[in-house]
């Protein structure tokens, strides 16, 4: 058996090789189509070229370079328009996908241990791996034991479950479950599925196009009947789009369905890796080998969406060549080699019955968990050397079973009226304005009474119930805390959302002496809230060298060296650290910044700027940042804490760095 | 001619694109207000849960104030009714008024049973009771938070329904108003309280 991280990459150099065949089957449907427009112009030629078109389909080798142009071009302009069209429609969020499927909202103070349970482990997972909580939906009414994430990114996502998975899949199984379709989420699959699904639907468009030429009702256009070649030729494009649009689309489809099988496999592995409980996958797989429901979804929206889901929504289709899930057996012997194939027959249990059975879910306290706690002072000088040594640290964005561990020791650390507050819009809110309430208390009447008339006077005195408690948090769970709240945040209206921002940007502003961490706070909230009320186009990489950002990084880099030391000569030190690994060529060097050249503002533009960078970029930039945090070789957990908001503010969320992390993990 | 084809083609798909495209804007709307409804649900139950506990242990200090806390039972039962046919059917007219009826008398029902309850300070000294009366004020918060949030989708959704060209596609399909929650404050209407001390 193959390791899971082998597998992970195999699975991600074979999908690198699939999508390079689309190429040649898209030149392949240019090519029918010409054949097909040039046989139509040689038979009921419009002009006296008609001859010259023959000789084009008689002799192959003759090839019209300038019908072939704009066959091409109409082609690609008309598939284009269309995928276009389609991944706008696809493109809604992961809300609105899995309200489609028929999904209701698991609410996030539900009292079905079940529901809570399953809020529980995605929460744990979101926690560890340092993303958002997305919104959980349950497709009620279907009994087969299936899963999806829908959506854009993690920003907004919507992750269901089945009716039957919720209620028949015991807590290590439906974790299995969630770490797979986390690993999608994580792995950016769904938008590797949204340019799928978009380009194959520009494929089918043209096959569309020519049934409906062939469907058209030629004979009620008068002034068309009349040229009654010219309607022969019509029809006759007609059947030549459809034939070789269906066939592009049926090559697209197999694949599409290819790709859609390894990102399942990788998801697989992924999953293992995160939980490193592969009998717990395995079983739940198993059990939907023995369920008379199988994986089957019956909604009519299912087959669209087919390739969102954990297992086959349809039973096998042409060979499995179509299904966008390997077989059910492959899956299984990959995880457990023991396999005999032979699946034992489950019943569905009713809801009712297993009320009283299975317990409710149980998160282990913090003292229970041996190793990961609060990080003691060990953990903290392990961090620093983990960071010391020059793999980057982005590197190790690997979910384990420790961080799952940790963030189930987190989420039970933080105060209970806390995290209950965290799950309804209202605690919400009023936490995040307790994070920006400043610890001094007539610097705090101040920022109060500047809100004025515009505050909303009982979510203000909620917030100042909350401070005594949020102000002695660790940022880690201030973090936590944070990834609890965005769902409920989510539930805002848009004047809300208004009202939010302002209210936020008016608690900043009250006093410039808001700290690093707390300004990232904020910007992580909008981060994962901006999408959702001011939807916007994905940014586009600006930059591709971390040279045209030089200036920018001196700005954070200077910041961080600031909050590490107060001692001025380590302060420079680590500065340098931090640039040196940046490989700046030498026109752009830069130096330490003086303090009052890195304030908040500035920080703000440089995290606005770095933004818009290539993911390596930002990787490369975030290694430095690592660098100035780690250059003392003591990581206060404030400043991981910090790393990590920094992280979350240029969108490359990193998870919690736990203990045991640098330790080499056996497979 | 073949370029009239694709311009003959392209009209008709054009107006399908728009078509769907305002659909579906409709349908997101609609399961935005829904869905803003169901963080209402969970806090109103939250809150009739409450009701109960208030009322008993307010019945041993308030011997002599039957009817009011009889008044708010009553109420409480009335607004359990309205909140699940709410709940079964969020935005309809007629659900929303009478939720919106049913939830004004509980808020009247509690008021008076708050005004009467400030004549006996033993009753406002127990522990529990303010241990409820928090309980009950934050669930209300919450509540007024999550309607102004319904109310919000609601009003755009309604705007987006009657502007065209969207309204057509509205009439073809049915998409009917929805009604907002509004628990009117019966307190403005009441002489205030009077208290001797």
């Amino acid at each position: 058996m193959t390791d899971f991280f082998e597998r992970q990459n195999i699975a991600r150099t074979k999908t690198k090789l699939l999508l390079c065949y689309f190429l040649p089957s898209v030149a392949l449907t240019i090519l029918g189509i010409y054949f097909v427009v040039a046989f139509a112009l040689a038979f009921h030629g419009f002009n006296s070229r008609h001859h010259y078109y023959l000789d084009t389909v008689v002799h192959p080798s003759v090839i019209d370079w300038q019908l072939l142009s704009v066959v091409s071009a109409i082609t690609i302009f008309v598939v284009t328009i269309a995928a276009l069209y389609k991944s706008q429609q696809l493109a809604s969020g992961g809300s609105a996908v899995a309200a489609m499927l028929g999904g209701r909202r698991i609410n996030n103070n539900t009292t079905d241990a079940d529901e809570r349970r399953l809020l529980n482990v995605v929460e744990e997972m979101a926690i560890a791996s340092g993303v958002s909580v997305p919104e959980v939906y349950v497709l009620p009414g279907e009994y087969g034991i299936n899963a999806f994430v829908a959506g854009h990114d993690s920003k907004d996502a919507g992750l269901g479950v089945t009716e039957g998975a919720l209620r028949m899949l015991n807590r290590d199984e439906l974790q299995a479950v969630v770490g797979h379709e986390f690993s999608h989420l994580l792995n950016g699959d769904m938008h590797l599925n949204l340019w799928l699904m978009s380009f194959l639907y520009g494929i089918l468009f043209i096959s569309l196009t020519g049934k409906f030429l062939i469907s058209f009702d030629w004979d009620g256009d008068c002034s068309v009947r009349r040229r009654g070649r010219g309607e022969g030729g019509i029809i006759l494009v007609g059947v030549g789009l459809f034939v070789f649009g269906s066939i592009g689309y049926f090559f697209g489809r197999l694949i599409k369905s290819a790709v859609c099988r390894e990102r399942e496999r990788l998801a697989d592995a992924a999953s293992v890796q995160f939980t490193r409980n592969p009998q717990a996958l395995a079983g739940a797989l198993k059990k939907i080998g023995g369920l008379v429901y199988g994986s089957r979804i019956t909604g009519a929206e299912a087959d669209e969406a087919s390739h969102l889901f954990f297992s086959d929504v349809m039973p096998d289709s042409f060979l499995g060549l179509l299904s966008t899930h390997p077989p059910l057996d492959e899956r299984i012997r990959a995880l457990d080699p023991s396999f005999n194939g032979q699946f034992e027959h489950i019943t569905s249990i009713p809801a009712q019955q297993r009320e009283s059975g299975d317990a409710p879910p149980l998160i282990k306290s913090v003292n229970e968990i041996p190793g990961i706690t609060r990080m003691p002072p060990a953990a903290i000088i392990q961090i620093a050397q983990v960071l010391n040594d020059r793999t980057p640290v982005v590197q190790r964005r690997r979910l384990t079973p420790q961080h799952l561990t940790y963030a189930a020791g987190l989420t039970a650390s933080l105060p209970p009226d806390l995290s209950a507050a965290a799950r309804e819009p209202f605690g919400a809110t009023a936490l995040v304005y307790a994070m920006l309430l400043l610890p001094d208390a007539s610097a705090r009447e101040k920022q109060l009474s500047d809100l004025g008339a515009s505050a909303n006077t009982t979510l203000m005195s909620a917030a100042q119930q909350y401070y005594s408690t949020v102000c002695n948090l660790t940022n880690g769970q201030r973090l936590a805390l944070i990834n609890l709240a965005t769902p409920s945040l989510r539930q805002m209206s848009r004047l809300q959302f208004d009202d939010f921002s302002k209210t936020v940007q008016l608690l900043i502003e009250s006093d410039s002496e808001i700290s690093l961490f707390e300004y990232s706070i904020q910007k992580t909230v909008f981060r994962y809230l901006e999408p959702r009320f001011k939807p916007s186009k994905p940014t586009i990489a600006q930059y591709y060298a971390a040279a045209g950002l030089a200036l920018e990084c001196a700005v954070l880099l200077s910041a961080l060296a600031y909050q590490s030391s107060a001692n001025n000569s380590e302060i420079a030190t680590a500065f340098q650290t931090g640039a040196d690994d940046l490989e700046l060529p030498p026109n752009k060097q830069i130096s330490l910044l003086p303090p009052d050249q890195c304030n908040l503002a500035q920080i703000d533009a440089a995290v606005q700027k770095i933004t818009q960078a290539a993911l390596p970029v930002k990787k490369q930039i975030l290694n430095a940042c690592a660098l100035v945090v780690a250059c003392d070789s003591l990581v206060k957990e404030e400043e991981a804490e910090m790393l990590r908001a920094i992280a979350d503010a240029i969108g490359c969320p990193l998870p919690p760095f736990v203990s045991s992390i640098g330790i080499p993990e056996a497979a | 001619m073949l370029y009239a084809v694709f311009a003959l083609l392209a009209l008709p798909l054009l107006a399908g694109v728009l078509g769907f495209a305002f659909y579906n804007r409709l349908i997101a709307l609609r399961n935005a207000y829904k869905n803003a409804f169901s963080q209402i649900d969970v806090q109103l139950k939250r809150r009739h849960d409450l009701i109960p506990n208030i009322v008993e242990t307010a019945k041993g200090y308030l011997q002599h104030e039957r009817g009011t806390l009889e008044e708010v039972a009553a109420a409480r039962g009335a607004a359990i009714n309205a909140a699940q046919a709410a709940a079964a059917a969020p935005g309809e007219a007629a659900v929303m008024t009478q939720l919106n009826t049913a939830e004004t008398n509980l808020t009247g029902a509690l008021t008076r049973l708050f005004a009467v309850a400030e004549a006996y300070p033993d009753l406002k000294a127990n522990q529990v009771m303010l241990q409820l009366m928090e309980e009950l004020t934050t669930t209300e918060n919450r509540v007024s938070l999550a309607r102004q949030a319904y109310n919000d989708s609601v009003m755009f959704y309604n705007t987006a329904i009657q502007k065209t060209p969207a309204n057509i596609i509205a009439n073809w399909y049915h998409f009917t108003p929805a009604e907002f929650f509004q628990i009117e404050n019966t307190t403005d209407r009441q002489a205030p309280p009077v208290s001797f001390s």
